[in-house]
């Protein structure tokens, strides 16, 4: 019930866009800003590309707002227009650090990092800084959106079973990142 | 599970600092994409083409008023009530975009060119119905009173036509497209209502929710 008024509230969003309603683009921006900021830095190094970035992903955005179908999509897509602007900002440098090999198929995994990193929100932050680049991105997007693994691979352009196999190893890593960091402290 | 979730993800938003400096370039970036307006340019001409559109519909106005004494009266002023409004039509349209800076429907080039084809529409209706169409009604009926003699006006009233047909048939087509831009409109109107109407019926089911995140302000 929660995701449906979500959705439809996303809805009222992009048909309000849609209408050249600038308060409804606004809300849009303001919405998902702060996440999508968040997911730009976690693969960009320097702030200042990131906040330039994220301004080029919001013009590219406003520009096809009109293309998009599928409300329910919104999130995806927000987040694929980000990443093809990474790609697009830093071609060549962050295109070959996320082109990732092909990950051997897993099964499922039970989720155990989300009930463990939820009281150490600041560890789990600095512990995605020490993750490779596509480990990074996909934990990121599975810390902040809670997206499906259909979605996250629609957002990387790659196969549901590598972004599984992904997310299980970044998974492990950032529990070992985690288990280090509070090693240390102690 | 869910909730959860989003504390994490509020947790995580507050772990990066922000230089601030760069977040008011962005803001002040964003800002001006967001509300951008037209060149001044660009509202200067539509600024003008809206008074020559006020100029043009008050004299249309005075020349329905005025008797003209002639058999083909009913033609003419039929024919300039319906230009009249026309001129109203489209003058309200550039006109709002002067004032607001903004178009409404497509972009600033094709409204520009869009104005010229309508003025030329205009202006050469307006010549068949004030000059050509009484002299050949004149013609018609006596040969003797015209000044310049009844082939240049045979040959005016042809090119008047073809001019006519020209921008015409361009107007008709532009015509066409703002009435399917307007119906979008009325589509996307419709719908905007059907879901405030599921919101304000989903709302009143639920208890409130305290996630922010969630939360879209009209």
């Amino acid at each position: 019930m929660r995701l449906n008024k979500q959705l439809i509230q996303d809805e009222l969003l992009i048909v309000r866009c849609r209408q050249g309603d600038r308060q409804a683009l606004e809300d849009l921006v303001r919405l998902y800003e702060k996440r999508l900021l968040y997911y730009i830095r976690r693969l960009v190094d320097n702030e200042q590309d990131a906040w330039n970035i994220l301004q080029d992903t919001w013009l590219k955005v406003l520009r096809a707002i009109d293309r998009l179908k599928e409300p329910k999509l919104l999130t995806v897509w927000l987040y694929h227009i980000a990443r093809n602007t990474i790609m697009d900002y830093r071609r060549g440098k962050y295109a070959d650090i996320l082109r990732f090999q092909q990950d051997d198929l897993l099964p499922d995994i039970p989720d155990d990092t989300a009930s463990m990193s939820l009281e150490n929100a600041q560890l789990v932050h600095l512990a995605l800084g020490q993750l490779s680049p596509p480990h990074r991105e996909v934990l990121t997007l599975h810390f902040l959106e809670e997206l499906p693994l259909e979605a996250i691979a629609a957002i990387i352009n790659t196969s549901v079973g590598t972004v599984k196999s992904r997310l299980f190893y970044a998974r492990q890593n950032i529990k070992k990142q985690i288990e280090k960091e509070m090693h240390n402290e102690k | 599970m869910k909730n959860e979730k989003h504390t994490l993800r509020n947790h995580l938003l507050e772990q990066d600092d922000v230089n601030n400096h760069a977040h008011d370039q962005y803001e002040r970036s964003l800002r001006r994409m967001i509300h951008r307006k037209m060149h001044w340019i660009g509202r200067l001409l539509c600024g003008l083409a809206a008074l020559g559109g006020i100029a043009f519909a008050v004299s249309l106005i005075f020349e329905l008023c005025e008797s003209m004494h002639h058999d083909v009266e009913v033609f003419i002023k039929v024919g300039m009530g319906s230009l009249l409004l026309c001129v109203v039509f489209y003058t309200i349209l550039i006109g709002v975009s002067a004032i607001r800076g903004t178009v409404r429907f497509g972009s600033v080039m094709p409204v520009v060119l869009g104005g010229v084809i309508l003025s030329g529409f205009f202006i050469c209706l307006w010549t068949f119905l004030i000059f050509v169409l009484p002299k050949l009604y004149e013609l018609s009926q006596s040969q003797i009173n015209a000044p310049m003699g009844p082939d240049f006006w045979i040959i005016g009233m042809v090119c008047t036509f073809l001019f006519i047909g020209f921008f015409g048939v361009l107007t008709a087509g532009m015509t066409f497209m703002i009435h399917l831009q307007y119906k979008h409109y009325s589509q996307i109107q419709r719908k905007l209502l059907e879901i405030e109407l599921t919101i304000a019926d989903m709302s009143e089911k639920l208890p409130p929710d305290d996630d922010e995140s969630a939360e879209v302000p009209r």
